[in-house]
């Protein structure tokens, strides 16, 4: 008897160590997209609501891009030489990162935007992949290049022709907007993004502006 | 024969042999922890069968590289440990209520056991970075990675194929009736160098869609870190097929995060795909509110003090809406997951929680509880007889 249970015991456990404790493999599942209003259970189950801050109107940058090391885009990132600038009054200087070259924030009346200003190498995907990248951070859905060109006007950075972007949403008018402008320069492109409440970015447009101006490549 | 066998399971030297085990296989996994961080030396040394300790740092050309001392894993040292303990009670054990504070504690030592076990197949540890003012109801992966095609098509739904990538390699071929196509990962790498080609390099691209054929990226290999704060560009090249048709190769990278790259999207038919490579999502039918994040310092100094997330937690479906703050050594405890208070970033405005399910989280409890129980209870029992033994008023008792 006792033989036997023994034997139970070790054959229960040398099968528990054999178990591969990995999880399926390949999983189907929906969510729900967000739809302006609340995000509402699609009728196919299972299905989660859908409450993601990246994709509903957001309140800042993606807070793991800020944290992860990046290997390959800080080299690269590292190698393009920071231009010099003006930073307005109402600006606060930020330490640089791996990724930003330039980093600033600026608020009030408990309005906050942040200023950034990246480089990559070539042309990351092109002028309509970059206006809608930076469309759906602030909860909207891309759009074809034709259809972004009311979001868009040519302005001169440093002698050079750049695309000055106006993205604000109208469904949602106390929440987050960008502008910025995207400045190819040469085998790079640089972005200088502000984005932030709506009603601060008009206010800060001009210093925005003046920024973009004072650069010196 | 079988007597035999019985005898050696139930033997005190097996005991004491596989504790010495156990204390050097302790000994060693801290020495190799410098090299392999802590989850890695897990893996190798507690939920493997054998381990090869080696004092050359990993990746070392030196011939003497591959060989190593030999110690047995905690996934045979646990068991062996297990079935001793269990066979020497039921085999030696005679009951009476004088030794049932030794029944106890060995009790709780086999529940200690177990539950090692139940948290090493069970438990999924995961991250969740939220915003202040934001609301999440998924956590990802900090080691694990998953390919990830989502069908955009639906206006109002996302249908997500998601395909674990770690054991991915290079010309695995991916199909599955599920999936809307067919996917031969041409090349995969574990760890990834993504740059663009310099002018005088002469290197084919390696993807002819997305954004590295944009960009003119191209990934080479790079050795695997073990660092705790460093992660692995998980980074593949793929070919996908609808059917027989060719639908380009495309290089995805969880390098690529969707704040400074655009989405690759391909249409196939009348359907539009996004594809990704990203670290595994877990999706909740609750979500959690970060309502402010709280970051104290001691006066005058930049010491931190203590950092709190105060969180509305909501399941809908349940009706259920809880506020919790979250701090250290006080974490929120919600439909069998656990979220303890990580991290932060953003000057002071994001979070980030760690979120544990771990359905063996009360075991450990249990059995400390009941090995200091059977502790007081068989000294508290040894000690009434000694002063039995020594009263000399007692009748019937020898001196």
């Amino acid at each position: 008897m006792k033989a036997l249970l023994f034997t139970a015991i070790l054959a229960i456990t040398m099968i528990l160590t054999g178990c591969d404790s990995g999880s399926e493999e390949i999983r189907v599942y929906q969510l729900s997209k967000p739809d302006g209003s609340a995000p509402t259970q699609a009728p196919q189950a299972p299905v989660a609501p859908f409450a993601d801050s990246a994709r509903a109107p957001a309140t800042s940058v993606n807070p793991s891009s800020s944290m992860n090391a990046l290997p390959g885009m800080e080299a690269a990132a590292a190698q393009i030489e920071t231009p010099e600038w003006s930073v307005p009054e109402a600006w606060d200087e930020l330490p640089p990162t791996s990724i930003r070259k330039g980093n600033f924030k600026t608020g009030s009346a408990g309005r906050t935007a942040e200023i950034t200003v990246t480089a990559f190498p070539g042309d990351v995907g092109g002028l309509e992949a970059n206006v809608n990248r930076w469309r759906q951070q602030i909860g909207l859905d891309p759009l074809p290049l034709a259809s972004l060109q009311q979001n868009l006007r040519e302005i001169e950075v440093d002698g050079q022709t750049a695309q000055y972007v106006d993205l604000m949403d109208p469904n949602n008018a106390g929440g987050i907007g960008i502008r910025g402008a995207i400045i190819p320069r040469g085998s790079h492109t640089w972005f200088v993004k502000m984005v932030g409440d709506q009603a601060l970015l008009v206010q800060q447009e001009q210093d925005l502006l003046f920024f973009l101006s004072s650069v010196n490549f | 024969m079988a007597k035999r066998v019985l005898l050696f399971f139930t033997s005190l030297k097996l005991t004491v042999v596989l504790l010495g085990f156990s204390m050097a296989l302790v000994f060693f996994g801290t020495l190799d922890q410098v090299n392999f961080g802590i989850h890695e030396t897990q893996k190798r040394y507690f939920e493997s069968i054998l381990v090869f300790w080696n004092p050359l740092p990993p990746h070392s050309d030196s011939p003497f590289a591959n060989i190593g001392l030999p110690l047995p894993g905690g996934y045979l040292l646990g068991p062996l440990l297990l079935i001793n303990l269990v066979v020497a009670q039921s085999y030696r054990f005679r009951w009476s209520w004088k030794k049932s504070g030794i029944l106890m504690i060995h009790v709780g030592i086999v529940l200690l056991i177990i539950s090692e076990f139940v948290t090493d197949f069970f438990a999924v540890e995961r991250q969740m970075w939220i915003d202040e003012g934001g609301t999440k109801n998924w956590s990802e992966s900090y080691l694990e990675n998953e390919i990830a095609i989502i069908d955009q098509t639906d206006p109002t739904l996302e249908t997500v194929y998601a395909i674990n990538s770690d054991k991915l390699r290079s010309g695995d071929w991916i199909e599955d009736e599920r999936l809307p196509f067919r996917i031969l990962v041409e090349k995969y790498y574990p760890n990834a160098r993504i740059r663009r080609t310099g002018p005088e390099e002469n290197i084919p691209p390696q993807a002819s869609q997305g954004v590295a054929a944009g960009s003119g990226f191209i990934a080479d290999w790079a050795q695997e870190t073990f660092v705790d704060n460093e992660i692995n560009a998980d980074t593949a090249i793929v070919r996908l097929y609808d059917g027989e048709e060719d639908l380009g190769t495309w290089m995805i990278s969880n390098l690529f995060d969707g704040d400074r790259f655009p989405a690759q999207q391909l249409k196939v038919g009348d359907r539009t795909y996004e594809i990704k490579l990203r670290f595994k999502r877990t999706y909740y039918p609750f979500s959690v509110t970060l309502v402010d994040f709280t970051h104290k310092r001691y006066p005058g100094t930049e010491i931190p003090k203590d950092f709190s997330s105060r969180v509305v937690v909501t399941n809908p479906a349940e009706g259920v809406e809880r506020e919790s703050l979250i701090y250290m050594n006080h974490p929120l405890r919600f439909e069998g997951h656990t979220f303890y208070q990580a991290s932060f970033a953003n000057q002071d405005t994001s979070s980030m929680l760690q979120v544990v399910r771990n359905p063996g989280w009360t075991l450990p409890y249990i059995s400390v509880t009941m090995v200091g129980v059977g502790l007081l209870v068989q000294f508290g029992i040894g000690l009434s007889r000694s002063k039995t033994v020594r009263s000399p008023k007692r009748k019937g008792v020898a001196a």
